[in-house]
């Protein structure tokens, strides 16, 4: 007789619907510096020298795909748009960080067949004052969202690296 | 009562043979299940392979390479959405490149919408696109001196860095300029840059059967029924058993009695 363990087996066989990545564009990332300043300040540039692409490895769980990060500062806060892949495809993220603390958190483009409520602001706003501890954690734990695991992972690792990262930039 | 147990007999004959033709399938689809379950922890979605026998299976056009960029010491061709420099591939997912320029210690390739830069070692620098670059599209890659040139519809802009950039006019620019390969070896290289399908994504159309297209989604719906035949069938078996133990027992146990 068939077990249940079957019957789970051809649920998933018929539920394995074929993913389709759609970008969905939330903010545009030139209109998400721009309102953090209130005008476009010019970019800068960081240089990722090799231990910190080591520290943003050991965030990320691999090393950082590039070598330069461009942000935009004006002295008192920065923005940092950064990509992570959440299962397949990349997601962008806007960071705007203020004296070490997140000020706050966007979701700019969504790419990924699921797991797109981490564009909430309910769940973005956890991420609110959050800062980064010795150990390279947020100071704060960031509650999950049901069937959006690694999105929400995805999301907690760029925060860590854009305040690791503003970190660094301040100290140049 | 003898027609009922041949009944039986067949019944769960027929059980066990459907039985071994679903579990071939179903330990095949556990297999794969867990496999997709983990596709991190297996890197199934890093993984990706380039075979111009899976690329035309998937019904992906290959694009032989027309024209190759030279620089130096390095040879950049881009077709079928990758980029392949001195014989490695060093970007997917990419446009065509328009062009490459080697400057201050710096690799650039300039596509119409973006600016790639690579170490000469062939690491990623950054990709420059949108609002960071001065204009687009992006129409042409030179270098004058040390200075990287872009030409745009609204003029040429100079840059030595990526970061800001200055309208120029136009002088003795190096302009990269693409040359056609040779026939003979577009297929060679075709076959280097053949698009390429995700372990993930081949995982999953094996573990579906999408893999092999309409008559793949019949198998997988014969092997589906199979598994309602086998539950239909089970069912009957374990009542009609069942029942025949609970007969010959209360029959053995008049029997007893009537000793």
């Amino acid at each position: 007789m068939p077990k249940l363990s079957d019957w789970v087996l051809i649920s998933f066989l018929t539920l394995s619907a074929h993913a389709v990545a759609l970008e969905q564009i939330y903010q545009d990332p030139e209109v998400f510096i721009s309102d953090a300043f209130g005008t476009r300040p010019q970019p800068k540039v960081l240089w990722l020298t090799s231990p910190a692409q080591a520290e943003i490895a050991r965030i990320l769980g691999h090393p950082p795909t590039q070598l330069r990060q461009r942000y935009w500062a004006d002295g008192i806060k920065s923005v940092w748009i950064l990509e992570e892949i959440g299962k397949e495809e990349p997601i962008t993220a806007g960071f705007v960080i203020a004296n070490g603390r997140i000020d706050h958190a966007r979701v700019l483009v969504y790419r990924e067949s699921r797991g797109s409520e981490v564009r909430y602001p309910s769940f973005l706003r956890q991420f609110k004052d959050a800062t980064l501890t010795s150990d390279a954690q947020l100071s704060r734990a960031i509650d999950g969202i049901s069937g959006a695991t690694l999105s929400v992972s995805a999301l907690e690792r760029l925060a860590r690296v854009a305040l690791y990262l503003d970190r660094l930039s301040r100290r140049q | 009562m003898k027609r009922k147990v041949y009944l039986l007999l067949l019944l769960r004959r027929w059980h066990g043979r459907f039985g071994v033709t679903a579990a071939i399938f179903l330990l095949f689809l556990a297999c794969t299940g867990v496999a997709l379950n983990h596709t991190q922890q297996f890197r199934l979605d890093a993984y990706r392979i380039h075979a111009p026998w899976l690329a035309r299976w998937y019904g992906l056009k290959v694009e032989p390479p027309t024209q190759e960029f030279a620089e130096k010491r390095a040879l950049l061709i881009g077709a079928n959405g990758a980029w392949l420099l001195n014989d490695k591939v060093i970007a997917e997912n990419v446009a065509a490149p328009l062009g490459m320029v080697e400057s201050q210690g710096m690799r650039y390739i300039a596509t119409a919408d973006s600016l790639y830069i690579y170490t000469i070692d062939g690491q990623l620098v950054e990709k420059v696109s949108g609002s960071s670059l001065p204009a687009l599209p992006v129409l042409g890659i030179g270098a004058a001196g040390s200075q990287l040139m872009l030409r745009t519809p609204s003029g040429i802009y100079a840059t030595s860095d990526a970061v800001g950039w200055k309208a120029d006019s136009p002088r003795s620019v190096s302009w990269s300029r693409g040359v056609l390969i040779p026939q003979s070896e577009q297929a060679r290289i075709a076959a280097r840059l053949a698009p390429a399908i995700s372990a993930e994504t081949l995982l999953r159309d094996v573990h579906s059967g999408r893999i092999f297209g309409a008559y793949g989604a019949i198998i997988m719906d014969i092997v589906a029924l199979i598994l309602v035949v086998l539950g239909v069938s089970g069912v009957v078996v374990f009542f009609r058993s069942h029942r025949h133990h609970s007969e010959s027992r209360h029959a053995g146990i008049n029997a007893d009695a009537g000793r």
